[in-house]
């Protein structure tokens, strides 16, 4: 069930109004069945068995590591049992076809010639998100942050809740359980604000994500004829097609919680508004990040193995040298585990060890940028530096993201090789140039939404909430802006006969 | 505590009021907004000329297709009989429509006689071929009951029903809507038709004299349009309708649609109703294939001059209905005849162009 159709929108009205009129002490009854229901809807009903065996195998394990904090052996078995289970299906579900297709390249090297053919197997919805979600879980009551949940449907729940399921937000079991299993006495704020959320999430992804794939689209399925600012063009129009649809899928995941009182972790907080790589990954993906830094970067950098490896750097370049080469070496685990996570296939890879790159160097010539920005007398307060800074990174960002968005890393280079030759800015007035965004209406409205988006994100930054301003503002204002924004949606939504709109970037995870 | 509690209440019942106030202000902003985005289509002006009518100031209602809007002139029945007539009728239509046409027209007016033109149930239906006649009623008519009945009953299943319930969700890429006036006018959904739903065409084509008139035989009503037209006939005797059936002339495509024609004419009469066969009063009417038609299923102004006044003479000779040319309450439609006189002019002189070029 795709979450802009009208079918879930009749779904999820059905699923609020029959989580208010419940009996509170069951709200919690009703997420669930309403997430099966979402799931049975969203793929073949045989995938289930997955989602089961991993909820189940979560719940066992940490039901017996709670029961036997004194059997640390024990514990430690049931923790790598339970993992074992959900990494294994991941693995074998999303990397089958990867291992099979490299392992054969690497034999055919030494001369044979071996065929092979695919496997079809089709994985769970969101298998990516809700594996990590519950290993979070696991692990979180092996180290004792959390308690195991006694309840098997509280834990289901946990695991599966609707909205969240297919594109994250990776939560924390935590800060998860103290709002979803809350008895949540009907809010009109809250639904008023889930709503005009949705809305948000909406147009985002919509009127610009949509509007911008047809650029993009153009380019990259064609990429043999294309070169120069059409490419760059391309890359950029991606990076931000991406960041409507991800951070609008966001929205709407965010704003439907709400509307049940249910407060999700932010997955975005204005990413282009970042001065630096490292400051970006910070705000984009938030909880993915934050979560492969605590489940394995922090793990990894506190492991015997990597003590090892400090003391011996240390002895070899001193103490500075080893901490960063330690740092860094963690952090491009971590990366490679992120590129891995996108898929299987070098192109994620690539995307992943660009931004592991550019942030080491970023981070490695701190020290000369700074003397040379002084030297030049270069205001790093300034308002034109800061841009700079911006745009800067909104570049490295997306030429990372060139990779992520070729059909193969083979294709990404020869994209980014292209990049370089016959650049011809001029282009960008050409007829073609134009109707690869489809017209000039098309343009201006793509204009209109950065505009928008900026002015809001501006705003935020400021720390202000726009909702609540929306909110004290006049009767007849505000419901100009909520009409204004559902009619926008209306009319300039890329939907209808004939326009097959793309499904969520991230459902495809 | 109790204090409290009322004005709680009290706060509960004005968030209730706005909350239903919004929707409602957003319901009718909503159908202004689709009906702003709609394409102004013939179809669409006769169906939108037919809800600004005063209500029940019309004798006869003509209803059916592009097969009655270019036969039969309301202002030449109006100039020559009196009647106040008007052609509820759309582009390419299909039987499946006509019994929710029949109740649309009957929201606003009580005539006095409905003419039903019948040539659409000698078209087979297909599947593929429900779009364009479907979309050519609902897409005209207001948002009710009858509309959201007809998507119902007649969508095919492989067919998307968002885009018919909503239509907006079908018209909303039409942008330059927002800046057209056309568009603005018609965005009220009711725009007088000066014209009664007429449409003057300034086209010809001279045809073959091809005419199944000598075919007596009854054949069988197409299977696809038979129900319909029981259905029909049982609709007009439940509402106790006073309907004449009129199949209008045309080059039919063969004599086994003649048949077809026929026996659609023995099925109407054994119920009781009067059915005026415009093939076989072909001569009758004197129209002629090679000036009077602009294609083989329709005729140019000669031709309804000729049909309309065969078919008022008709009216009538059959019916009593009032002549409205000395009513007070009608003077407009003497301006109106007026000035559609000046475009039969005009279209006149292009047609005879036509003709010309057609002859040489």
């Amino acid at each position: 069930m795709n979450i802009l159709s009208f079918s879930f929108l009749l779904f999820f009205v059905a699923t609020l109004v029959v989580y208010y009129l419940v009996p509170k002490k069951i709200q919690y009854i009703v997420l669930f069945v309403a997430s099966a229901v979402f799931f049975l809807l969203s793929g073949p009903a045989y995938t289930a068995i997955y989602l089961l065996l991993s909820i189940a195998s979560v719940y066992y394990s940490a039901k017996y590591m709670q029961k036997n904090t004194d059997n640390e052996r024990g514990r430690k078995h049931a923790l790598l049992f339970a993992l074992l289970i959900n990494l294994a299906m991941l693995a074998v579900l999303k990397y089958t076809n990867f291992v099979l297709r490299n392992s054969v390249s690497v034999i055919n090297l030494f001369g044979a010639s071996i065929a092979y053919s695919t496997v079809e197997w089709i994985a769970p919805i969101g298998i990516s998100f809700y594996t990590l979600q519950v290993v979070g879980y696991l692990v979180d009551v092996y180290w004792g942050i959390s308690e195991a949940q006694p309840n098997a449907i509280k834990v289901a729940l946990f695991g599966m809740y609707f909205p969240q399921i297919s594109s994250g937000p990776i939560g924390r079991y935590h800060q998860l359980s103290a709002t979803l299993y809350r008895e949540n006495h009907f809010s009109y704020q809250d639904v008023c604000f889930g709503l005009q959320r949705i809305a948000w999430g909406v147009a985002k992804k919509m009127i610009l994500a949509e509007r911008l794939s047809g650029f993009v689209n153009g380019v990259f399925s064609s990429y043999s004829q294309y070169a120069g600012v059409y490419i760059w063009t391309a890359m950029l129009a991606f990076s931000l097609q991406l960041y409507a649809d991800f951070s609008g899928n966001m929205d709407i995941v965010l704003g439907v919680s709400e509307c049940f009182g249910i407060r999700l972790p932010e997955n975005f907080r204005r990413p282009f508004f970042s001065r630096s790589i490292q400051e970006f990954w910070q705000r984009w993906h938030i909880t993915m990040g934050e979560w492969l830094k605590d489940y394995v970067m922090f793990p990894v950098l506190r492991s015997n193995c990597w003590k090892k490896l400090g003391k011996w750097t240390k002895t070899k370049w001193g103490r500075k040298a080893s901490q960063q080469i330690t740092t860094y070496l963690g952090m491009l685990v971590l990366w490679i585990v992120i590129g891995l996570w996108h898929g299987g296939s070098w192109k994620f890879l690539a995307q992943s060890l660009w931004s592991w790159l550019m942030i080491v160097l970023g981070q490695i010539s701190q020290p000369l940028s700074q003397k040379v920005l002084t030297a030049l007398k270069i205001d790093q307060r300034s308002f034109s530096w800061k841009l700079f800074q911006c745009f800067r990174t909104l570049v490295l960002f997306s030429v990372g993201l060139l990779f992520f968005r070729a059909d193969s890393l083979t294709v990404g280079l020869h994209m980014l090789k292209s990049s370089f030759t016959n650049f011809a800015p001029v282009k960008v007035f050409s007829e073609e140039f134009l109707s690869l965004f489809g017209g000039g209406e098309n343009m201006t409205v793509i204009f209109i939404c950065i505009l928008v988006l900026l002015l809001v994100a501006a705003f935020q930054d400021k720390g202000y909430s726009i909702r609540k301003w929306v909110a004290s503002q006049g009767l007849v204002f505000r419901w100009v802006l909520y009409y204004g924004l559902f009619f926008a949606i209306v009319i300039y939504g890329m939907y209808g006969s004939g326009y097959n709109s793309s499904d969520f970037v991230y459902r495809g995870f | 505590m109790a204090e409290r509690q009322s004005v709680d209440n009290i706060k509960t019942w004005k968030l209730m009021v706005r909350v239903i106030a919004f929707f409602i202000v957003g319901i009718m902003l909503f159908t202004w907004v689709s009906y702003l985005f709609r394409p102004v289509s013939p179809s669409r002006k006769n169906i939108v000329g037919y809800y600004a009518l005063e209500e029940n100031s019309i004798d006869t209602v003509f209803v059916g297709g592009s097969s009655i809007y270019v036969f039969w002139a309301p202002l030449m029945g109006w100039n020559e009989f009196g009647f106040a007539s008007y052609n509820f009728a759309i582009d390419s239509m299909r039987s499946f429509l006509m019994l929710y046409l029949f109740d649309e027209l009957l929201k606003t007016q009580t005539p006095e006689l409905i003419v039903c033109d019948v040539r659409s149930f000698v078209k087979v239906l297909d599947e593929d071929d429900y779009e364009a006649p479907l979309r050519n009623g609902v897409d005209s008519f207001s948002y009710s009951l009858n509309r959201f009945r007809a998507i119902k009953n007649i969508l095919p299943n492989n067919y998307s029903p968002i885009e018919y319930y909503l239509d907006i969700a079908k018209y909303h890429t039409n942008t330059s809507a927002l800046t057209d006036e056309t568009q603005w006018l018609y965005s009220s959904n009711r725009v007088e038709s000066y014209n009664k739903g007429f449409s003057l065409m300034q086209k010809h084509e001279a045809l073959e004299n091809i005419n199944y008139s000598d075919i007596n035989e009854i054949g069988e009503i197409p299977a696809s349009t038979k129900d319909n037209l029981e259905a029909l006939l049982d609709y007009c005797d439940g509402k106790k309708l006073n309907v004449l059936f009129v199949s209008t002339p045309y080059q039919m495509p063969s004599a086994e649609t003649k048949k077809e024609m026929n026996a659609i004419k023995q099925k109407v009469e054994s119920r009781g109703y009067l059915f005026v066969d415009g093939i076989d009063s072909f001569d009758e009417i004197g129209l002629d294939f090679k000036t009077d038609f602009y294609d083989t299923y329709h005729i140019n102004i000669y031709g309804a001059e000729k049909f309309t006044r065969f078919l008022g003479k008709y009216i009538a000779e059959h019916f009593s209905l009032p002549d409205r040319r000395a009513d007070d309450a009608y003077q407009q439609w003497y301006l109106d005849y007026a000035r559609w006189m000046i475009n039969v002019e005009k279209t006149k002189i292009i047609i005879d162009q036509l003709i010309q070029q057609s002859i040489v």
